[in-house]
Parts: structure tokens; C-alpha cells; sequence
């Protein structure tokens, strides 16, 4: 088992090329994930949540910016160190739960294909039994995948992202698509492994709902962070006149989410959160 | 690895398949190859007279007889290679003799061969067993009144025996009358009969070879003597079975040495070595087989080539698919840090199962196609065998698949996870071409415009129509996406076809698109090229049959009376609609013209003109005998003849001979010259009525008068006048002074003059015998439409022809032909009546037949009963049909052959080729369909969206294919060796075959346009609103 690593971004961009202009999905952001933590990467459609995601798992270097997993500086990385990285440190539950898995394998055969590199790299994983019991797909795991509702798929896809018993959990939208059922045990199994292991998990979701079930939730709108929230905690990323507030401004007094998308929380508000307002002192330390 | 090959089963059958027909195609080469020279080998073999094939050896010597090898001597001669393919050897033992006393006696041949008597049949006695006894022909029984138990005295008769009286002799009892089989191999071609049936001399006399081993009697009955020139022989015969393609060259390469040097080089030029002679057409054979051999390894190779080559990129874009289709999976792999390497290998694991197990599989197919074109295709049927080139080949073909298989999933295992996650690959848009693509344009181009200039030869010409088809696929891959986009785009947003548009603009979005039309494109180029390959084939054997047979039918007969088999061709076609004689006198040498009588009426229209058929005006320019001619029929001519004393001319003034002769020259009903004496002309004159015998019952025709001098006389000129000619009193008109015609050349000189109907010659003999005047029927110089290759230098020039008899004949152009049917290159056509003024009865050169328009027997039927009649043998029936199938049965047609096979495998593994890639694009394309669906669109009208999507790709390659491959497949022809030899006078036509091209063409375009159609709509069908869930 990967000890739980850190996650800290500084100064992150990334710009990309879409019919001839350049797109900045992400300007600046500084980001920071102790060690052990479940965090929530809130945001709509666009906002640069899974760009994000994507940097922090390697799949592409950022255009500025630091990448900091524990020690690792993954910006920095070669191709064969972050081969190594993304088989034993860091896992990457891609949305959809069908994408993460080898469609002609059984789950029991995926997530054993998973740990194959990590094994070959001298890591010693859990036995797979156990990382089906962790997430709570022993039951299902020698069938074939065309017979598994999505629920079913979603859990798998999570223990093949926890098959190498990564330091980092980095999931894209785990629980889009799934029924409230499905959802919650989906939710449940990825706070189970974090319980269990102390895995660092970084969920990416556009659902306040699930965000609200996780431990912090920071908020992403145009590629920038907008404030964090705790749970237990109000949060809203953008005020009603359109305000974003910058790390250290707190803004105009916002009691809903303006985007009509986003159904009302259900826990109480605060006129401005403390986590809306990050001082830059909390945001380097980490 | 299997849970992945079980997965795609499909896919995995499909890339084995390929990778079997791309070892199949690599092996088949050499092995239809092998083959195919093993059936060149057992042809020619099979076809050589039993002499040609084997080998003999003759032994004899005219000055110094010791000199000449038994047999048994022979026999140690023959090399070993020869004797290891040849059956039991025949030795043979003989001598020329003629009937004593020898001086214009009838002649034949003493001979002994081991075994003779039971290689014919007896029809009367039995063999001979002691010496002096003899078996003889029927015909020679017949002919000379001989019979069993009859004696006849013989003397050794050839050219070495000076003096008859210096000849051995003796006498021989006839114990058996032999009827002959000279089918038979045993004779090795020799002829036993044929001299003695028209009584030109004795037939082959069968002897035991005591008879020519003992003792006869000496010249001039002075005690006993040896035969002064026997001759030796040793016949051995060739046993096809024992050569192969492998022996064949050794073998003829020993016999050739053999042949040249008998006794070894050692003794080149000794007198032994002079006294024996090889002779054997084995040489000549293996010449043949090699060049067979090379030009099966020119068009082999030049159509298996380009089918590999489609095939390759076939496999190319499947596994590209294959490679595509996976790139989910590759992303996954890489996720969980395997990297490039690893996902390489997981992409690997899947293919390189399919495609090593597929080369076994194709090594059988290429066997199994072998035995089948072994037997459907050549004939005599080749032994199956596994030569090691197949071998090599069918590892050169995995090693290729495997290459690819390596190059297809570099582009997947190497691109960044976040490319590998998308759902559609990224790919360059536009049409801009890639590195590689540019440089494949750029080669392809290149060689085609090399070959077209004809700068390049082998193996890079022989590719170019693919090479070709491959560059503008390439290039139509790029432009057609745009072209697709934008008539997408007019047809929705200016013709308001929804329906239609978003289909080509859903086909020009596709990546299969891209990949189709390459395939498309290179399997309607090679369609259209094997087609036209196999019909410029046909057609060209067909025409060079035409040309050499030179009618529907031809009748060559064995008569040498040219006007008795004219006047059986008129009793059957009196008007020479669909019959016309036809003589070709070729006289020996090899710069000689080839004399060809023909009938200008009906020969234009009755031979065959392959090719293009020469000017009807040029036949008006064959006329015939400018006056008619001057026939006499009678036994008695009587005749008044006045003549003043003859005169010394020239230098020598001595020696007058005391009498010159009259002379007639006439033709006989039967065709033969002769020169009749009609009186005796005094030196001092004559003024006298006289008669002479004339024999021409039948009739003659007068070809010419004058005098005869004895030999070595003076030379000497006089006036000779010949009045009130008649034959049993029936006047004979001499016509005017235009009618008689002055000799050329030479130094005799004669001028003829009539008055009165007397007949004046004034002539000066130069010291010749013969001094004629020549009757005008028969021009001095006659006018013929000549061949390019018998074309005179110049204008107007004369050349030489030849009589039916053999008699120098003047000729001059009248104008040009491009070939002579069924004659040889250097011949000048003659009108046929002309030849008949002069003696038509042959003397060996002349060949007579008769060209009919037509093979079918009512019109060939009544020519045979009137031949019959008439006492015409007929020697063979040749047509075209047969002629040009026996040209089918050489390694050129053979290897043309293969052009179906190459179209018909192209055209499948496009179908392939097609379904593969609809069914790498048919999960997006069912998804984008339920799209459709779900927006309200009906389904018939979503089956014809997925129609359209893909018939206008189909139709649209495959005619810039079949473009392609008109437009290269002449280029290409021009490589392939159509015959063994090139065709004497036939002009080889590699124009295209329109029809059979265009409907090759078409037919495939259909099963393509058909496949692709119903696996649309089968895409179409599978488009439930389920797939749109897949996304998630």
C-alpha cells in the first residue's frame, strides 16, 4: 500500500488550441490537498475541473505552473517516470465507467490487470479479493461486464482505480449517470477506501450534492478556484451580481448558487464562508 | 490474450484471413510458377516429334569408311545426363543401293534396325532372317511387280561410289511385304515409304544386318567385298517423364556440347570426329523452356505483386482500424503505467496470433490453389510439389505482416493518454498530405511517368498501375473528405436535402472514408488491368493465329497440280465466295520472297486480316495474264517453215553447227514444262511444210518458240518464219506481233514479227541452246503487293519471285499489304492466274491449300468430296481456333492466366476490405443514427441516410479506379511477354479492350456497390436508441 501523498498546484495553467485560438482552461490555480484528504472539485460543465484532474494525473503537462504529488513534481516528470508514477502513486478513475475497464475482462480480471504494472514495478498491492471487498464488488466480480447495471461498473471502475493501492485517487465524476442508490454506494465505497487506507481522493463532480457528502469541497468556474467550502458548510462560487471572488475578497453576500442547474443545498448558509475567502497563507502552506 | 481474441472474434478472423491471402498471394508465385514451367517442360516435350526430343547419332564417312563407329561404339558416346531421361536406344545399320545395273535404276536404303519387324505390319511373308533377305513396301511390291520369293540385284549407290562399276553388289530374296506405321516412335520420324508409290524409287528395303555386315561381291564380280559406305546410327529416345524444369537446362546444354563436339573437345576437328554427327532439337527446347521461364517470371510476379500489394494495404488499414478500435483500451493500459511499450505489447497480443497463424493457412491456400490451377489451367497436369522459393516466400509474407502489424500500432501506443480518451480520433483535417503519404504520392508517381517514358523496366514497371492506383487512392482520400463536406453542405443549405447532405457530410467525417478509398481505388485498377490483361491476350493469340493460319480454314493439300486443285476448288465455289485456292512457293534460302498466288477477287475477302485490312484498291493492282492464252489441243502439228542460211555472230566465226532445231515450249494439262522438238532447221535454210508429234491430247499451252542449238556450238543468228500452224488441221492462230514477246537478259536476242499470220523470229543464239520468244501471256515482269519486309528498295525496282515449278519469276510493287496471311514475312502476293501460265507442278517449295471463310463442315464438306474426286490428298486442317489455343498453352498465356485469379481476389478482399471498415465505423455510426432516430427521423429514411453515406465513396473511387486503370494498363501490357516468340508478321495490339475492361469493371463496381449497401444497411438496422447509452 502507496502511503497517502499530498497534492499542491502553484500557479497552474493550461492553455490549449481549439479552431485556431487559444483556450485558457485553467489561469492560475493554486490548489492544495494534505495528505490523506478527500476533496471535491466542484464546478460546471467547462469550468476546467477535469483539466485539472487530468494535469494532476499526468495525462498531459500544464502550460505553467508546478505539479506537486508528495515529492513528485509531476510537471517535471519523464515519460518513463510517469509511467511509474501513474502505475503505483497516483490511480485515475476516468468518467464513465466503462473506460476504465478492459471490456473483454471479467472485474476480478481488470482489476488484476491493473495491479500487473505496479507489481512488475516491485509495489505489493492488496490481493484482489480484497480490493473487490473494499469497494464492495466481490459479489459481482467474475461476471461478465455487458451483465452489470451501471452502479455495478462504477464500483469496479473504482476498484481498478484502487487495484495498485495508490497514494492518489483522482476521480472524474464517479457518480454521474448512476441512480441515487448506485450513488451512494459509490460514495460510500470511496470514503470507505479513504477510511481504510488513508487514500488522498480528489473527486471531480459537477453535483453539489455529491460535493456536499465529501469532507471539503473547493469550487472551479473558468478555469480559476473560486472559494471551498467545508461540510457542514454554505458555499456558492460565483455571488448573484456575477462577482467571483478572489482568494482574500470576499465578495457580495450570495445565499444561493445562481446557476440554475444546481439544485439548492441542503445544508445552512453562511453570508460568506470562511473557505470562500482562502487567505494565500492557507493556500501556500499546504 | 484470448479473452481479447474471443472478444473480437470477427476481427480476429479477418486479419488471419488477410494475413493467409497475403502469404497465399506471396507463395502462389512461386509455386504457379514452378508449376507452370513443369508444364512448359512437359509441353514442348510432349509436342517434339520423338526426333526432335531425342538424340541420334549418325556415323559414317565417305573417304575413309574404317573411320565410321558401330553402334555399340556410339552407344558409349552418349552422355550420361542423356542417358539418364532416355528409354532403350535403337541402333541401326544401312546402305544406299539401287537396282543393278545402277545407272538409272530405281534406289532405295538396305536397312537393319534392332527390332524393325515388329514395328510394321506384313501383308504378305514375314520377316527376313538370313542375310540377302529382304522385307519390301507394299507400294514398291505394286510398283515394281515385286513379290515374296523375288529376287533383286542391288549395288551400292550414293555419292561416294564414282564409277558404277565400281560398286559392291548382291542379290536379295524378298521374303515379307511390309505395310508401314510411321507413327510409330519407334522410327524416329523416319519414313520407310513414299518413293516407291510414284515410282521415283525403291522404298526402305528391311534386311537383317547380316546382309550388310557380310561379304557381297565385288565390283566387276572379281570374289567378295565389304559395302564401301555404310552408315551407323543409334536413335535415342527422350522419355518426357524423366525431365523436369530442373534438367532440362543441363540437359540440352550436354546435348549441345554433344552435338557440336560428339567425340569430345578432344577430337574437334579430327576426321573421326567428322565421321560422326549428332542431332537433336533438345537444345532448341531448353532454349524454349528458358524463355518460357522468363517471361513467366516477368508476368507472374507482375500480377501477384499487385494483388500482395492490395493486400498489404488491405491488412494495412485493418490493422490500423483494429489498432483504433482499441485506443480506449491502450489508454487504460497506460493509465496503469504500462507505457508505449506495454501498450504496444497488449495491442500485439491480439493481432500477432491471427497473423502468424495465418501464414500456415495461406502457405495451404496457395498449395491448394496451385493443385487446382494444375489441373483446371495447365495441361499436361505438373507434379504438386512445395519448391523452396514458396517457402521463402510465404516467410517473406509473414515477415511483411508482422512489419505492418509492428507500424500500425506505433501511431496508438505512442499517443498521449489525453488524445487516447477521446472518442473520435484526432486526425488531420484538411487536404494536406502526411510525410509518408507525400513520399508514396511522390514514388508512385514517379515510376508511372518512368514507365510511361519507358526509362524503367522490371519489377518497379511491372507494379506501376498499382503503384499508380495507390498515389491517386491517396490523394482522392484526402481531396474527397472536402469534396464530400462541401456537397454535403450545398445539398442542405442550397438544395434543401437534408437527407442527402448530412449523409455525405456524415461520410466526410469519417475515418473509414479515408481508408476506403485507397482500396476502392487499387481493386478497380486491378480489375480493369487483369481484365484487359486477359482479353488483349486473347485477342492478340487470336490474331497472330489469324495471321499465320490465314483464314477460317485452311486446306493445304498435298497435290502439286495447282490447276487441277483450282478447277476442284470452282467445282464446288464457282464464284469464289467463300473458297479460294492459294500456293505459296518459297524457295530455299533465306533471303528468298516468298511467291503467294492468289485469287485478288476472293482472297481479300475470304483470308483474315488481323489487324487492319489493306486497301480494296490494292487488289485491282494484281492483274492477270495480259492476253489470253494460246492453247494447243492435238496430237499432230504440221507447219511451214522457211529459214536463210544461218550466220556466224560474235567473235568466234567458226564452227556453224550444221542444223539447229525448232523448238515449242509448252505447259501440259498436268502442269509440267517440256520443250518439243517440232523439226531440224538446216544451216543453209529451209523453206518446207513439216510436222511433228505434239502429245498434248489434254491440251497445252504455249509458253514460248524458238530454235535449239546443239551444246558448245557457235554462237549464230538467223530469220526463222513459221506459217500455217495447225494441230490435226485445225489452224492455230499466232495472234498479232504484241503476242510474242523477246527474251530478257542474257546475250541471246530474238524479235518476233507477224504478217499474215506468219510468225517471223529474227534471233541471234549468243551460243545458247535455247533462243525463245516468249508467248505475252505470261508477262516478262509481273506486278505484286509485297510485304514491308519483302518491300524492293526502291520504286519500281524488280525482285525475285518464284514459279510453282520452281522457275525464276520477275516481280515489282505495286503497292504495300501489312502482312500476308498464312504466309511467311517476306512474301509477295501474285495473282494466282499468272502462275498458271507457266508450269504449275511443284517441285517440293510450292504448298497449295485452300481458304475458306468459314469452319463449318457444309462448306468445308463438298471441298473434301471434290479433292477426293479429283485425286487431291488433303495433308491438314488448320483453323485459328486451334492455333491460338495452342498458344494458350504456353508459359505467356499461362502467366496471363492468372489474371482472372488476380481479379477475382481483388475484388474479394475489397468487399473485405469494405465490411471491415464498416464495421470499425458501425458503433459511431449506429450511435449517430439513433441520434437520427431519436430526433424523429424515420427509418427508412436513416437507411437510406447510411446508403448514401457510403455508395457515392464506393462509386466515386472506384471510377477514379477504373480511370486508373485504363490508363495505365497499356503502359503495363507493354511488359508482359504475350507469346513465346515474338509474332513473324502479326503486329501485336496492346490497345485496350474496351468492352471486356468496362465490364469487368462494372461488375465489380456492382458487388462493391451491393456489399457496401446492405452493410449500411445493416448499420442502419443495428441503430437502437440503446447505443446512444454507450457514451455514458
Amino acid at each position: 500500500m502507496t502511503a497517502a501523498e499530498s497534492i499542491t498546484t502553484v500557479g497552474l495553467v493550461h492553455i490549449y488550441r481549439s479552431e485556431g485560438h487559444d483556450v485558457a482552461a485553467l489561469s492560475g490555480v493554486d490548489l492544495a490537498v494534505q495528505a490523506g484528504e478527500v476533496i471535491g472539485l466542484l464546478g460546471p460543465s467547462g469550468s476546467g475541473k477535469s483539466t485539472l484532474l487530468a494535469l494532476l494525473g499526468g495525462l498531459f503537462p500544464p502550460s505553467a505552473g508546478k505539479i506537486l504529488v508528495g515529492d513528485h513534481e509531476v510537471s517535471a516528470m519523464s515519460a518513463r517516470e510517469l509511467d511509474t508514477f501513474q502505475a503505483r502513486e497516483s490511480s485515475l478513475m476516468l468518467q464513465g465507467a466503462r473506460r476504465n475497464l478492459m471490456p473483454y475482462l471479467t472485474g476480478r480480471d481488470n482489476v488484476a490487470f491493473a495491479q500487473a504494472q505496479a507489481r512488475r514495478l516491485g509495489a505489493d498491492p492488496m490481493p484482489v479479493a480484497e480490493v473487490l471487498a473494499l469497494v464492495g464488488a466481490e459479489g459481482f466480480a467474475d461476471a461478465p461486464l455487458g451483465d452489470l447495471s451501471a452502479g455495478q461498473l462504477q464500483l469496479l471502475a473504482l476498484a481498478v482505480a484502487m487495484a495498485p493501492a495508490p497514494g492518489v485517487l483522482l476521480a472524474d465524476e464517479p457518480t454521474s449517470a448512476l441512480d441515487h442508490q448506485a450513488r451512494e454506494r459509490v460514495l460510500g465505497a470511496l470514503l470507505e477506501v479513504n477510511a481504510r487506507h488513508g487514500t488522498t481522493i480528489v473527486v471531480v463532480t459537477h453535483d453539489p450534492e455529491v460535493a456536499a457528502r465529501l469532507p471539503r469541497t473547493v469550487t472551479i468556474r473558468d478555469g480559476r478556484i473560486g472559494g471551498e467550502g467545508r461540510q457542514g458548510e454554505e458555499y456558492a462560487v460565483v455571488t448573484a451580481d456575477g462577482f467571483l471572488p478572489s482568494p482574500g475578497i470576499c465578495g457580495p453576500t450570495s445565499r444561493r448558487a445562481p446557476w440554475s442547474a444546481w439544485r439548492r443545498p441542503r445544508v445552512p448558509t453562511t453570508s460568506c464562508g470562511r473557505s470562500l475567502c482562502p487567505t494565500p497563507v492557507e493556500a501556500g502552506s499546504r | 490474450m484470448l479473452a481479447a481474441v474471443r472478444f473480437r472474434r470477427g476481427q480476429a478472423v479477418v486479419i488471419l484471413v488477410l494475413s493467409a491471402l497475403v502469404t497465399a498471394g506471396a507463395a502462389f508465385a512461386p509455386l504457379y510458377t514452378r508449376a507452370l514451367q513443369q508444364a512448359v517442360v512437359a509441353t514442348l516435350l510432349d509436342q517434339a516429334p520423338v526426333a526432335r526430343a531425342g538424340v541420334r547419332i549418325a556415323s559414317t564417312s565417305a573417304s575413309e569408311p574404317y573411320l565410321a563407329l558401330f553402334p555399340a561404339r556410339l552407344a558409349d558416346l552418349v552422355p550420361a545426363q542423356v542417358r539418364a531421361a532416355s528409354g532403350p536406344a535403337v541402333a541401326s545399320h544401312s546402305v544406299g543401293v539401287r537396282r543393278m545395273p545402277l545407272d538409272a535404276q530405281p534406289g532405295g536404303l538396305l536397312l537393319w534396325r534392332d527390332g524393325m519387324c515388329a514395328h510394321v505390319g506384313f501383308t504378305a511373308g514375314a520377316c527376313p532372317q538370313a542375310a540377302g533377305e529382304v522385307a519390301i513396301s507394299a507400294d514398291q511390291a505394286a510398283a515394281f511387280g515385286q513379290a515374296v520369293g523375288s529376287r533383286i540385284a542391288v549395288g551400292e549407290w550414293d555419292g561416294s561410289v564414282a564409277k558404277v562399276e565400281a560398286a559392291p553388289h548382291t542379290e536379295v530374296r524378298v521374303t515379307g511385304v511390309y505395310s508401314p506405321r510411321d507413327t510409330d516412335p519407334y522410327w524416329f520420324g523416319d519414313r520407310l515409304t513414299g518413293q516407291a508409290a510414284s515410282r521415283a524409287g525403291f522404298d526402305v528395303m528391311l534386311t537383317p544386318e547380316a546382309t550388310l555386315t557380310g561379304a557381297v561381291s565385288a565390283p566387276g564380280g572379281s570374289g567378295s567385298a565389304d559395302w564401301v559406305q555404310p552408315q551407323y546410327g543409334l536413335d535415342v529416345p527422350l522419355i518426357p517423364g524423366r525431365v523436369d524444369i530442373d534438367r532440362i537446362a543441363p540437359l540440352g546444354s550436354a546435348v549441345a556440347s554433344f552435338v557440336q563436339y560428339p567425340l569430345g573437345v578432344q577430337y574437334a576437328g579430327s576426321h573421326q570426329s567428322d565421321a560422326v554427327t549428332v542431332t537433336s532439337g533438345l537444345p532448341a527446347i531448353a532454349a524454349e523452356v528458358a524463355t518460357g521461364r522468363d517471361q513467366a517470371a516477368v508476368t507472374v510476379p507482375l500480377l501477384m505483386a499487385q494483388l500482395v500489394l492490395l493486400l498489404a494495404c488491405v491488412l494495412w488499414l485493418v490493422l490500423l482500424a483494429a489498432a483504433d478500435q482499441r485506443r480506449g483500451e491502450v489508454a487504460v493500459a497506460r493509465l496503469r503505467g504500462r507505457g508505449a511499450a506495454g501498450a504496444r505489447r497488449l495491442l500485439l497480443a491480439e493481432t500477432l496470433p491471427a497473423l502468424i497463424l495465418g501464414a500456415p493457412l495461406g502457405l495451404g491456400l496457395a498449395l491448394a490453389l496451385t493443385a487446382v490451377a494444375r489441373r483446371v489451367v495447365l495441361s499436361p497436369t505438373p507434379p504438386a510439389e512445395l519448391p523452396a522459393g514458396a517457402v521463402y516466400a510465404a516467410l517473406l509474407a509473414l515477415a511483411g505482416t508482422l512489419a505492418l502489424a509492428l507500424l500500425s500500432v506505433r501511431r496508438v501506443s505512442r499517443a498521449p493518454i489525453a488524445d487516447l480518451l477521446r472518442s473520435v480520433s484526432a486526425h488531420r483535417a484538411g487536404i494536406r498530405l502526411g510525410l509518408l503519404e507525400a513520399m508514396l504520392v511522390a514514388a508512385a508517381g514517379a515510376a508511372f511517368a518512368a514507365l510511361v517514358t519507358g526509362s524503367v523496366r522490371g519489377p518497379v514497371g511491372q507494379v506501376a498501375p498499382t503503384l499508380l492506383a495507390v498515389a491517386i487512392g491517396v490523394l482522392a482520400a484526402r481531396l474527397l473528405p472536402a469534396l464530400l463536406s462541401a456537397a454535403g453542405r450545398w445539398l442542405v443549405l442550397r438544395r434543401g436535402r437534408p437527407g442527402s447532405g448530412a449523409a455525405l457530410l456524415q461520410a466526410s467525417r469519417r475515418s473509414s472514408t479515408r481508408w476506403l478509398v485507397p482500396i476502392v481505388t487499387v481493386a478497380l485498377c486491378l480489375v480493369v488491368v487483369a481484365g484487359d490483361a486477359l482479353a488483349v491476350g486473347a485477342r492478340n493469340r487470336l490474331g497472330r493465329a489469324q495471321a499465320e493460319v490465314g483464314a477460317a480454314s485452311v486446306v493445304t493439300v498435298g497435290t502439286a497440280d495447282l490447276a487441277a486443285l483450282v478447277a476442284a476448288v470452282r467445282s464446288v465455289d464457282p464464284t469464289g465466295a467463300h473458297l479460294t485456292p492459294v500456293v505459296r512457293i518459297s524457295p530455299t534460302g533465306t533471303d528468298t520472297v516468298t511467291t503467294v498466288g492468289v485469287d485478288p477477287a476472293a482472297f481479300p475477302r475470304i483470308a483474315l486480316w488481323p489487324g487492319r485490312a489493306p486497301a480494296a484498291g490494292a487488289w485491282a493492282k494484281l492483274p492477270g495474264p495480259p492476253i489470253a492464252p494460246l492453247r494447243l489441243t492435238g496430237s499432230r502439228l504440221t507447219y511451214h517453215v522457211r529459214m536463210t542460211s544461218l550466220q556466224a555472230s560474235g567473235a568466234d566465226a567458226g564452227a556453224i553447227p550444221q542444223s539447229l532445231a525448232l523448238g515449242l515450249r509448252v505447259v501440259r494439262a498436268d502442269g509440267t514444262t517440256e520443250v518439243l522438238p517440232l523439226g531440224t532447221l538446216p544451216s543453209e535454210g529451209i523453206d518446207a511444210d513439216q510436222h511433228a508429234s505434239l502429245a498434248c491430247a489434254s491440251g497445252c499451252r504455249v509458253a514460248g518458240i524458238g530454235v535449239l542449238a546443239p551444246p558448245s556450238a557457235a554462237a549464230v543468228r538467223g530469220v526463222v518464219t513459221l506459217s500455217r500452224l495447225a494441230v490435226d488441221a485445225a489452224p492455230v492462230a499466232l495472234g498479232d506481233a504484241s503476242a510474242w514477246r523477246a527474251p530478257t537478259g542474257g546475250d541471246t536476242a530474238a524479235q518476233g514479227s507477224i504478217r499474215d499470220d506468219a510468225l517471223t523470229i529474227d534471233f541471234a543464239n549468243g551460243g545458247r541452246t535455247e533462243t525463245f520468244l516468249a508467248h505475252a501471256s505470261m508477262p516478262a515482269v509481273v506486278a505484286s503487293l509485297t510485304t514491308p519486309a519483302a518491300a524492293p528498295s526502291a520504286a519500281g525496282a524488280t525482285f525475285g519471285g518464284a514459279f510453282v515449278n520452281g522457275d525464276d519469276l520477275l516481280l515489282t510493287s505495286a503497292g504495300q499489304l501489312p502482312l500476308l496471311p498464312g504466309a511467311p514475312p517476306k512474301s509477295a502476293a501474285v495473282n494466282l492466274a499468272v502462275l498458271l501460265t507457266q508450269g504449275w507442278r511443284g517441285r517440293g517449295s510450292a504448298v497449295a491449300s485452300v481458304y475458306a471463310d468459314s469452319a463449318d463442315p457444309a462448306v468445308l464438306a463438298p471441298l473434301t468430296r471434290a479433292l477426293g474426286a479429283a485425286g487431291i490428298g488433303i495433308v491438314s486442317v488448320e483453323h485459328p481456333g486451334r492455333v491460338a489455343a495452342a498458344y494458350g498453352r504456353t508459359a505467356a498465356a499461362w502467366s496471363l492466366d492468372l489474371s482472372l485469379a488476380v481479379a477475382v481476389l481483388a475484388l474479394v478482399v475489397a468487399a473485405v476490405g469494405l465490411l471491415v471498415l464498416v464495421a470499425a465505423s458501425a458503433r459511431a455510426r449506429e450511435r449517430d443514427y439513433a441520434g437520427l432516430a431519436m430526433a424523429g427521423v424515420g427509418r427508412r429514411a436513416i437507411a437510406a441516410i447510411a446508403v448514401l453515406e457510403i455508395l457515392p465513396v464506393i462509386l466515386l473511387c472506384g471510377l477514379i479506379g477504373v480511370a486508373a486503370g485504363l490508363w495505365s494498363a497499356p503502359a503495363a501490357l507493354d511488359l508482359v511477354p504475350l507469346f513465346p516468340s515474338p509474332p513473324p508478321t502479326y503486329v501485336v495490339d496492346l490497345g485496350t479492350a474496351w468492352l471486356p475492361s468496362l465490364a469487368a469493371a462494372g461488375a465489380a463496381l456492382a458487388v462493391l456497390l451491393i456489399v457496401g449497401a446492405v452493410a449500411s444497411l445493416r448499420v442502419a438496422r443495428a441503430a437502437r436508441l440503446s447505443r446512444l447509452r454507450e457514451v455514458a
